[in-house]
């Protein structure tokens, strides 16, 4: 019988398969890590939406872990760092921090700096032989992020891409202590960094959700501390990040393979681009697992699962769930009914979901315009990132056309 | 490395994670009675990986659930 086994040859490239194949043989098994995971999209939808279950607290993990992980003599940060990460709260202390930082972000009039991002991206390419469309996927939406905290020009390219993408990895699973260390030391740098911004924001200053967040905290008579504040700035910096930048590298080599996808997106109308934005971010699912944990007895999809047993929920499997999506695997432009959980559900989706909407869909023509000067040579695959939670690209090369 | 190397090197890398003697590791028994913990075994498969050169998953552990299994595992990678 098929056991979920993330390590199964051929998965990183394309998790699809298998996932596809516990799903109809398995959809609720015990995986090769001897947790529960869960395949159907019905089952997935169901737990996320259910008040039976809570998220896991992955603060307290670190801080059961940290003496075994980082060496002796050096200052403990993974704990710090994701202390006030929203998905992994609970109850009233969720409520209070999602909102917080929901206000802080409305703060900000992305339309703008949404506008502005992909001209300014391309600025730098347009002599360029080659480029990496994953500088492409992760420039933009970097853009739109540097704005939100006004860090714009203050950390190099190169610094803010590790930093983000190593910090999204101490969620993941299978990841051993040489990598904790390494996510240790880019906390250790974000403390630094952000702790100088918020000394220095106030009215005057740029980092706007930064000075909101001071000087609400400082309103508030239960304020959260110095730390707490930047453990969020880190999480609304990842998150925003992470997700967009993996959503669109995907996106960008479906465009590249397929002329006909590229040549329907720039005669698009607006509520076609729309629907299209929608698709494809089913089919980039870049977050494809999150984890609950039951409160009480609950029975999902049959099976009854006691008290406190982790469920490893898998949000890949469930957007290409056939009973909901036919031909799940197949770019639909025109798919209309489309209730995926790329965003997630219930009291936990995403909190950046309408932002990251308006970023694809605003991205999507113009960056498809540009791209037109590029092409996928042949036999040219992409270099998946070997992460499991989060799925993107590493890299893949577009040759600049011959000028004519 | 042959087969008894890499079993006393499993042994003491368990032990020291496990927070045991060495003695007290048996080869044919399951990780799971050292209650070693995920973390644990990943990075043991890490560092399995850089000893002997060659691509461990971190999933190994799971695959072969003891040190004998586990060593003849090993022997068998290309
Ligand atoms: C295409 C882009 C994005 C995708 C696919 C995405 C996906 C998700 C998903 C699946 C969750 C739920 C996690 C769970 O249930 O365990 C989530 C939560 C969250 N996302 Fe996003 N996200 C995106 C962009 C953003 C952006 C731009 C921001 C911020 C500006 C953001 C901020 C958050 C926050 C704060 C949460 C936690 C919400 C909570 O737990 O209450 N995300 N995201």
């Amino acid at each position: 019988m098929i056991q979920w086994n993330p390590y199964t040859p051929g998965y990183f490239e394309n998790p699809y398969a298998h996932v596809a194949q516990c799903r109809t043989e398995l959809p609720i098994q015990k995986g090769i890590h001897k947790e529960w995971v869960i395949f159907g999209h019905k089952e997935v939808k169901e737990v996320l939406r259910s008040a039976s279950f809570r998220v896991l607290n992955l603060s307290d993990y670190f801080k059961e872990k940290e003496p075994l992980i980082v060496a002796p003599g050096t200052c403990p940060f993974l704990a710090m760092g994701t202390q006030t990460w929203i998905m992994y709260l609970n109850g009233g202390e969720h409520t209070c921090v999602r909102n917080l930082a929901d206000m802080a972000l409305r703060q900000i009039d992305f339309k703008p700096i949404i506008a502005e991002a992909v001209d300014h991206c391309f600025a730098q390419y347009s002599n360029k032989a080659t480029v990496d469309i994953v500088d492409i996927a992760t420039q933009i939406p970097l853009y739109i992020v540097e704005k939100m905290l006004g860090i714009s020009g203050l950390c190099s390219y190169e610094q803010l891409k590790r930093f983000s993408h190593l910090v999204a990895i101490s969620q993941d699973i299978f990841v051993s202590k040489h990598t904790y260390r390494d996510i240790n030391e880019e906390f250790r740098w974000a403390f630094t960094f952000f702790e100088q911004l918020y000394q220095q924001a106030g009215e005057q200053n740029p980092q706007r959700v930064i000075s909101f967040l001071k000087q609400f905290n400082h309103a508030h008579t239960e304020p959260l501390e110095k730390n707490e504040i930047i453990s969020l700035i880190i999480l609304l910096l990842m998150a925003a990040l992470e997700t967009t930048k993996d959503t669109m590298s995907v996106m960008l080599y479906e465009i590249m393979k397929d002329k006909q996808l590229g040549d329907y997106i720039l005669s698009a109308t607006d509520t076609e681009i729309n629907v299209l934005s929608e698709e494809l971010i089913r089919i980039a699912s870049p977050l494809q697992y999150t984890v609950r944990v039951a409160d009480e007895d609950v029975e999902i999809g049959g099976h009854h699962f006691p008290r406190n047993t982790k469920l490893f929920l898998c949000l890949a499997s469930a957007n290409r769930d056939p009973d909901v999506f036919p031909d799940p695997d197949a770019i639909q432009a025109k798919r209309n009914y489309n209730p995926h959980l790329s965003f997630g559900s219930g009291v936990h989706s995403c909190l950046g979901a309408r932002i990251a909407r308006n970023e694809i869909r605003s991205w999507l023509k113009p960056v498809t315009k540009h791209l037109q000067h590029y092409h996928l040579p042949a036999d040219t695959k992409p270099v998946w990132q070997k992460t499991i939670f989060m799925r993107g690209i590493k890299s893949l090369t577009v040759v600049h056309n011959p000028s004519a | 490395m042959n087969k008894e190397e890499i079993k006393s090197w499993l042994i003491k890398m368990i032990a020291e994670e496990a927070g045991v003697q060495p003695e007290a590791v048996q080869t044919d028994v399951s990780f799971e009675t050292f209650q070693l913990d995920s973390l644990s075994m990943i990075t043991i498969s890490y560092e399995l990986e850089k000893l002997l050169d060659k691509e461990i998953d971190p999933t190994f552990f799971w695959q072969h659930d003891s040190i004998d299994k586990l060593a003849d595992a090993v022997q068998q990678l290309a």
